[in-house]
């Protein structure tokens, strides 16, 4: 005999959609009811497998601009929640314009940059990643959406990047969730993951790699890269931090997305 | 949040699977696979999986769950077990 709260009422608590008073009750009877347990559990499993074998599957580009137009018009009813970016986030990758337009207040940056730039025969992907990073410290560049809540950066990114990142706030461990960006690079839309450690920035970059190409770690200009690479993402860490504090978010974002998996 | 290395014949075992559950997904209905990708792998609420797939939130609610069981009931068909994601 099928218990009659298991179906669409057992699901809608189990995506977080009932209200407080509804979800308690229902905890109350899932305590009591071994066939909503069971469900429940199957939920749980589905969704763990979904996420760790198709989570890095791109939506389709219509589907994406489904999600970016719905988001946006959410965005235009409700300014003050959550938090989008009203401003267009498809950036040209023309670093040079934004060198020479923050040049002014952030003349450390621009040094870092200039000698980064003389040296010859490097990886392409290491001068992306660190203009790219370099010009995030610039003010009003760090982030597009600002939030500490996953669930509003993970949504954002459905909506503005070609992929969808491991989006986790490790504020308890040190590593506080700021917000998301998109950067463009190696031809798509990189979503990028900013977080703080003490007074450093950590943006962690993602981007889809049919190539399975992976670059050593190395170190740029000061700028450390962290590279790894989970499903058919590669991800890179950049900062200025420590390579043991960056070694240690790169394990925790390892560790929270399920493992990574057999290359 | 298990840190070892699974063995090869885990890796297998999670291979095959892995292959299995794409090769389910993408012989689900269109309207199934949307919001299953929606809802679990982009994290969406229902209110804003209604305002991408404009459909009402009932509607979404009973496509999910219908979306949920058919992917459920195939993968046991394959497997004789829901998928045991913890390893």
């Amino acid at each position: 005999m099928p218990c009659a709260e298991t179906g669409s009422r057992l699901e809608a608590y189990f995506d977080g959609e009932l209200d407080a008073l509804s979800a308690a009750e229902m905890e109350r009877h899932i305590g009591e009811c071994a066939e909503c347990r069971r469900a429940l559990d199957d939920l749980q499993k589905l969704r763990r497998s979904l996420r760790r074998d198709l989570g890095f599957e791109r939506a389709t580009p219509e589907l994406r601009s489904r999600v970016a137009a719905a988001l946006d018009r959410e965005a235009a009813l409700a300014p003050q929640s959550p938090r989008f970016a009203s401003r267009s986030v498809t950036r040209t990758p023309g670093f040079w314009r934004g060198v020479l337009a923050g040049m002014g207040g952030v003349a450390v940056v621009a040094s870092a940059v200039l000698l980064f730039a003389a040296p010859i025969a490097v990886n392409p992907l290491f001068n992306d990643l660190v203009n790219a990073h370099v010009r995030s410290l610039m003010p009003a560049h760090l982030i597009d959406v600002e939030s500490t809540d996953r669930h509003t950066v993970k949504p954002w990114f459905a909506g503005h990047a070609d992929v969808s990142p491991a989006v986790f706030d490790f504020a308890a461990e040190g590593y506080r969730l700021v917000g998301g960006r998109v950067d463009y690079f190696d031809r798509q839309r990189a979503a990028v993951v900013v977080y703080q450690h003490g007074a450093h920035i950590i943006n962690v970059f993602s981007w889809a790699d049919d190539r399975g190409s992976l670059p050593n770690d190395t170190t740029r200009s000061g700028w450390h890269l962290a590279f790894w690479r989970t499903g058919n993402l590669n991800y890179c860490a950049v900062s200025d931090t420590g390579w043991d504090e960056l070694m240690k978010l790169q394990s925790l974002i390892k560790d929270a997305g399920g493992g990574t998996r057999a290359p | 949040m298990v840190a070892t290395t699974p063995g090869p014949e885990t890796t297998s075992i999670r291979r095959d699977e892995e292959r299995t559950l794409v090769r389910l997904m993408a012989a689900l209905p269109d309207e199934h696979r949307e919001v299953l990708i929606l809802r679990e792998i982009e994290e969406l609420g229902y209110r804003e999986i209604a305002a991408v797939a404009d459909i009402p939130i009932g509607t979404v609610m009973s496509r999910l769950a219908r979306a949920r069981a058919a992917l459920r009931e195939r993968w046991m068909a394959e497997f004789e077990g829901v998928p045991d994601a913890v390893r």
